[in-house]
This record gives C-alpha cells, sequence and structure tokens, in this order.
C-alpha cells in the first residue's frame, strides 16, 4: 500500500525540481511585474496600491500610444522583409552548389554580431558629415536627422542583422523537406514557379510560422539598437516601446506605470502571437 | 578654527575613533586613525594634525566620463598616499550608474561607500530620503564655497520651489561639490578676434563671414533630441531671462521670453550652424570645432579640454556664454554623497573631507579641471597653465545655475528636447514647440501628488 503511494509520488518528486525553477525564474517575476504595475511610488511617499490606475493613465498617455504605433510599424515592416529575404536566400542557399558554403557562412555573421556593435557600425555609416554614406556620395547625408528616413535607418539595420535568422530557420526547413511531391508535381509539369507555390511554400509553411511568430516576438523587444543609433529620436520617430519603457523605468523612476505599460505590451505581443498561430492553424486545415 | 569646508578642526578625532585607531594600531602595526575626521561622535579629544593614517579602502562610484579618469589620475592618485585609505573606482554608464546607485541607496545595498553623483540627481536621492544628512556629520559650506556649486548638496534646495512634504523642512547638506563644471564659451580667435559679447554680435560675426565667402559655420549646437539639445538651448534660453518654473511649479518656459528664445534657437542659431547640427551631440559638436567647420560653441570642459589637448588648442580662446539680457552658463558636476549603508563609513568620511582639502583644489586646478572652492582657482601655477579657469570663475560669478531642483527633471528634458529637436530639424516652429511642452509638463505634474501646481 505504502510502495504505490510512494510509486505514484515518485514522478512529481523528480518532476519538483524543474517546476520549482519554472515558478522561480518564470511566474514569480511575472507575478511581481503584475504587482508592481498595480502600485505607485512618488518620490518623498512610501509606494502604494492604486489599483488599475496605472493601466488608465497608460492608455492615456500619448507617448505611449505613439511608441506603440510606431512599434506596430517596425514590427510590421521588419518581419514581412526579413521574411522574404530570408527565404529568397534559403532557396539560393538549398541548392548543391559549390561556392555556397562560403555564402551561407558569411550570411550567418550579422547574426552573430553583438546588436551594439552593429548599431555603432551604422552609425558610423549614416553620420552626415564623416560616414559612409556621406563620404560615397560626396555630400552629406541626412539620415538621422529627419524622421522617416531615421525610422528607415533603423529597420535597414533590423533586417541586415536579422535576416540572416530568418535564412537559416528556412534553409533547414527547405532541407528537411521530403522531394518527393515535387519531383512528382515536375513529372505533371509543373513549371519551377507552381512548384514553388504549390508544393514548397505549403510544406514549408509550418516551419515559417514558427520563425515568423519568434521574429514578431523579437522585433517587439528591439532596444539596443535603436538606442545606440537614434535614442529614440529625432523627436519620438524612432521611440520604439521598449526604449520608452526603459526611459519611464530607469530614467523616470516611474516603476509602476512602466510596469503597467509593459504588461500591457505584453499582452499585445501575446494577442498577435495568438492571431498569428491561429491563423496558420486555419490555413493548414485547409491544405488538410 | 575650521576647514575650507566648515569642519571644525577640534572634531578631527573623536574618542571612539581614537580607541578605534589604537586598537588597529595594535593589530596591524599601523599608525593611528585619520578615519573619522569628521565622525558623528562630537566628543573632542585631540586632534590628529593630519599625521593619522587610515587604512583599508573606500568604494567610490560614478558615472564613466573623462572627467573623472582624469580625477582618478591626477588627484585621487594621491588619497592612499596622504591618508593611507586604498581608493576603489567603480564606474558604470551614466544611466546604469544612477540605477546602480539609487537603487544601492534605497535597498542598502552596500555596494558603494562614496557615490559621485551628477547635481540633477540630487533632487531624486534627496526627495527620496535615502543619503546620509552631511549637515549632521559637520559638513557645511563657508566663505570658500561657490553658491552656484554648494547650494546644489541641500535638500530641500535652498531657494526656488519645493515639492510636497518638504515644504518647511530645513535645508541639510547630503552631497557635497567635487568636481566642478559650467558651460562656457569656445571660439576661434583667428577667426574672430574677439568673443561676441551679446548673441546679436554672434549672428552679426556669421553674416559677415558669410559676406566673405566663409562657408563655415559661425557656431555648432548639439541638437539630438532629450538631454543634448537642452544643454545647448539652456544658456540661450536663460540668457533670454526665461525661466523654467514659478515658484508653485508651473511651467512657465512656453511663456513669451522662453518662445522668444525657443525661435532664436531653432531658426537664427540653427542658420549659422552646420546643417545637420539636429543631430549633433558632443563628439561631433567637438568634432566641428577642431575640423573648422563651426567656430564656435558652448561647452562644458570636457569639450574644452578635447580642445586644448588638440593640435589647434593656440587658435581658440574662450569667454563668458554670450549674453541677452544676461550670460548664463548651465552649471552641471559631480557631487559626492554618503552611502547610507557604506560599508567603509569613516573611510568615506575621510574622502569627502580629503577631496575639499585646498591640496586637492588646486591639484584638479593644476590638472585643466575646476576647482569646487573659490581658493582652487587662484593658485599661481594652475592659472599660468590654463587660461580657461578665470572664464571659469567670470561665468560663476556672472551667471551660471544648476538645472531646476525638481525630482522630475530628466522627464522635463525628454519632453522638451523631443519637441524641440523636430522644430530645429525644420528650423522653425522653436516657440510653439516649447508651448507644447510646457503643457505636456503641467499635465504630467498634476498627476504626481507632490507639485503644489496651481
Amino acid at each position: 500500500m505504502r510502495g504505490t503511494a510512494t510509486a505514484k509520488l515518485f514522478p512529481y518528486f523528480l518532476l519538483a525540481p524543474a517546476l520549482v525553477l519554472v515558478f522561480g525564474l518564470f511566474f514569480y517575476p511575472l507575478f511581481d511585474g503584475i504587482r508592481a504595475s498595480l502600485h505607485a511610488y512618488q518620490f518623498g511617499h512610501q509606494a502604494e496600491s492604486v489599483g488599475l490606475q496605472n493601466y488608465i493613465d497608460t492608455l492615456k498617455d500619448p507617448h505611449f500610444q505613439d511608441s506603440l504605433i510606431t512599434t506596430l510599424k517596425f514590427v510590421a515592416i521588419v518581419v514581412p522583409l526579413e521574411t522574404a529575404l530570408g527565404l529568397a536566400l534559403a532557396l539560393l542557399c538549398v541548392q548543391e552548389l559549390p561556392f555556397l558554403r562560403f555564402v551561407r557562412a558569411t550570411l550567418v555573421i550579422p547574426m552573430v554580431l553583438m546588436p551594439v556593435v552593429v548599431a555603432a557600425m551604422f552609425r558610423l555609416i549614416y553620420a552626415s558629415d564623416v560616414g559612409l554614406l556621406a563620404k560615397l556620395t560626396g555630400e552629406p547625408v541626412s539620415i538621422l536627422s529627419q524622421p522617416t528616413s531615421a525610422f528607415l535607418g533603423v529597420v535597414a539595420l533590423d533586417v541586415w542583422e536579422w535576416t540572416p535568422l530568418m535564412f537559416l530557420i528556412l534553409l533547414a526547413g527547405l532541407q528537411s523537406l521530403p522531394r518527393d511531391p515535387a519531383e512528382a508535381a515536375r513529372m505533371d509539369g509543373a513549371g519551377t514557379w507552381r512548384v514553388f507555390v504549390d508544393v514548397t511554400l505549403p510544406l514549408l509553411k509550418p516551419v515559417m510560422a514558427v520563425a515568423i511568430v519568434l521574429r514578431t516576438i523579437e522585433s517587439f523587444g528591439t532596444f539596443d539598437q535603436a538606442f545606440v543609433l537614434t535614442q529614440g529620436g529625432p523627436g519620438r520617430s524612432t521611440q520604439l516601446i521598449s526604449l520608452y519603457g526603459y526611459e519611464v523605468m530607469f530614467k523616470f523612476q516611474q516603476v509602476g506605470f512602466a510596469a503597467a505599460m509593459l504588461v500591457m505590451v505584453g499582452l499585445v505581443v501575446l494577442a498577435l502571437t495568438a492571431l498569428l498561430v491561429r491563423l496558420l492553424r486555419t490555413e493548414d486545415r485547409a491544405i488538410a | 578654527m575650521t576647514s575650507r569646508y566648515g569642519i571644525p578642526e577640534g572634531r578631527r578625532l573623536s574618542r571612539r575613533t581614537f580607541i578605534k585607531g589604537g586598537i588597529a594600531l595594535g593589530a596591524a602595526g599601523a599608525t593611528g586613525s585619520l578615519l573619522a575626521a569628521c565622525g558623528d561622535d562630537d566628543n573632542g579629544g585631540s586632534t590628529s594634525g593630519g599625521s593619522g593614517r587610515g587604512s583599508g579602502e573606500v568604494v567610490i562610484g560614478s558615472y564613466l566620463s573623462g572627467t573623472t579618469t582624469v580625477y582618478q589620475e591626477k588627484v585621487l592618485a594621491d588619497f592612499e598616499r596622504d591618508t593611507g585609505i586604498r581608493p576603489v573606482f567603480l564606474e558604470d554608464e551614466y544611466s546604469t550608474f544612477f540605477e546602480k546607485s539609487f537603487n544601492d541607496a534605497q535597498n542598502q545595498g552596500g555596494q558603494y561607500d562614496v557615490y559621485l553623483l551628477d547635481d540633477p540627481w540630487i533632487p531624486q536621492f534627496g526627495a527620496a530620503r535615502v543619503l546620509v544628512n552631511l549637515s549632521e556629520l559637520g559638513f557645511a559650506s563657508d566663505d570658500d564655497s561657490i553658491s552656484a556649486f554648494s547650494d546644489q548638496g541641500y535638500w530641500p534646495p535652498p531657494s526656488g520651489p519645493r515639492i510636497a512634504g518638504f515644504e518647511d523642512a530645513e535645508p541639510q547638506i547630503y552631497a557635497l561639490p567635487t568636481i566642478g563644471d559650467v558651460q562656457i564659451y569656445a571660439y576661434r580667435r583667428d577667426v574672430f578676434g574677439e568673443a561676441p559679447a551679446t548673441w546679436d554680435d554672434l549672428v552679426a560675426i556669421a553674416r559677415s563671414l558669410r559676406a566673405r565667402g566663409d562657408e563655415n559655420a559661425a557656431y555648432v549646437l548639439r541638437g539630438v533630441a532629450g538631454n543634448p539639445i537642452i544643454t545647448s538651448f539652456d544658456p540661450v534660453f536663460q540668457s533670454f531671462g526665461g525661466a523654467w518654473f514659478d515658484d508653485q511649479w508651473n511651467p512657465t518656459f512656453g511663456d513669451a521670453t522662453g518662445q522668444a528664445a525657443a525661435d532664436f534657437f531653432v531658426t537664427t542659431l540653427k542658420g549659422i550652424s552646420p546643417a545637420n547640427t539636429a543631430e549633433y551631440d558632443t563628439d561631433q559638436e567637438t568634432a566641428a570645432l577642431l575640423d573648422s567647420r563651426a567656430y564656435s560653441a558652448v561647452m562644458y570642459s570636457g569639450g574644452i579640454a578635447e580642445i586644448q589637448n588638440s593640435r589647434v588648442a593656440d587658435k581658440f580662446g574662450f569667454a563668458i556664454v554670450p549674453r541677452k539680457e544676461k550670460s548664463f552658463g548651465q552649471v552641471g558636476f559631480w557631487m559626492a554623497a554618503l552611502s547610507p549603508s557604506a560599508p567603509n563609513r569613516d573611510n568615506a568620511i575621510a574622502f569627502l573631507r580629503w577631496s575639499l582639502e585646498p591640496k586637492q583644489q588646486v591639484a584638479m586646478a593644476r590638472a585643466k579641471m575646476m576647482p569646487v572652492t573659490r581658493s582652487g582657482f587662484e593658485d599661481q601655477q594652475a592659472l599660468d597653465g590654463n587660461p580657461v579657469l578665470p572664464v571659469w570663475l567670470e561665468q560663476l560669478d556672472v551667471g551660471a545655475g544648476a538645472r531646476p531642483r525638481t525630482p522630475d527633471w530628466v522627464r522635463v528634458e525628454d519632453t522638451a528636447g523631443r519637441l524641440l529637436n523636430p522644430a530645429l530639424i525644420k528650423g522653425s516652429g522653436g516657440g510653439a514647440a516649447l508651448e507644447e511642452a510646457a503643457a505636456d509638463v503641467t499635465a504630467y505634474f498634476d498627476r504626481q501628488s507632490y507639485y503644489d501646481i496651481s
């Protein structure tokens, strides 16, 4: 009897360390963040509970709205661009050509550089008077001093750095696809484009879905590049939500407000991810 | 008799610390302790006469800067020799250090003994009541103190508006000026001849240079959104007679005076600055001066030092900031505060006292750094070696001031700077930008419970 009970509990004993770690490292900070978002600290006073006031203030804050829109625009541009470029490069490199091993290795370099280093490099490229672009064009360039060009400058940096990640994931996906369906389609007379659209792409979709979801989550949190390159300027044109959150939290010391803001951004990312997954599942069912 | 910073000589060695020193002597064969020269136990006792030696270390935290590097090499290097206490200097990036030091003070982390803080941080630390009261340890300002520096170490501020909870509190010293800094005007003497006395004179010089076919900019400013643009704007704004706030913390920088200053800044001054000055920070500003793409700028001592160490140093002259209603240079300097959880508290107090001694002030002046006491500006060797020294003192005397003493200054600066930056890019709309910033700050202050805003 006693032996049976021990046997039943034994798996839980084995699971306990992992569960404690998960709760300690994941749930505790999460709950603590939510708790902080329900409090306000004001200079000279003790932190006090303010209910949902921080959330109400966040929704009313025009800078939060601006930053969220800037971030959504940023994500909406970089993720499709990186996916398209990554896919194109993966399709190129999946061929068994002699020089491609070198190309594959080279393409990964941007991804392994530290984001801060990449941002500093791009700052030197974009610098109006002494930058590489100014040298190439022979006259001052105004990339970082104009709102639109500065935003596109941050986009270009992100695309340069993170396309290799999409490339790697999609290349692995392409290499793992079965060859039979494509060969059968070709024997039925399908051209390269038709094979790609009707066979390769649907088969690759689950891998693409993972890559897109990963990049969407990642690009929502883009911080280092914009921080080094533009500090959110000119004005607030490149102030991503992560930069604004950092300012509110660490420079303005509005901890509760920042926590509320980041909880809300977390919910937005969660909703977007759920939507993406749902969309892709629906398409999978349609294909099946 | 008092020391330069008003510490009674008779309190230099207390009975408690004398006993401590004796124990240390017996244990380590060391000489007596000088550590608690300004200790909080004022039982009196014999003075050490400066011959006592300390031991151990003092951990000083600061943010990364070229100035603190020079301070470590040229001034702090003597601390161990003078006191027997080994200084350990921990540096971090600016925002990181603020965060670390504030957390350390708030949570009594004991990571540092002394914080070297930027002066606008004092209201944040002061309002949070997390620093050690140095007035209670016997520190006080005296005739040798320069009020533009020493006043910033008080909380609540001795003048100007206060935040709620501190309306009737007696101002106490929580931080001591350590390394001074004030903006002055650097210009190309070989091009300008004499420094322009007013902003209008500068514009006239710029026009005559342009008329002579000189395409270089007569002036250069820092235009990056946030702190950089406001650092460049403040001397212009205050020279026009602008004020950031009234006595009830109502923002006044969007009034007619502020708007006139902002329009002058984004239109007229931008017109005589390099085309892309809106994306310039300190490094580009200095580079423009050293490359002769621009002929003058209002700068802190870091930029001045770069000019003085360059190959074109002899072409530059230095003067007080051009005036409109008055000349104004912003002060932005290092203040030393005692950590409430200092693991080496006595050594930290010894450092605070040592840093203000005349010898160190002279050492700073000779190392082309700015002293924080008036006597530091009087050393002849320093004056011979650094033509900027009297200009700094003149600026401090004719017009210099710190940023408003609110814990939310960073928020104000960020708001105004982010709105002024696009106006600078356009070359117009400075007044409207400042008006919008004032409205934003009013709404923000309204939400905080500690402003008695009306």
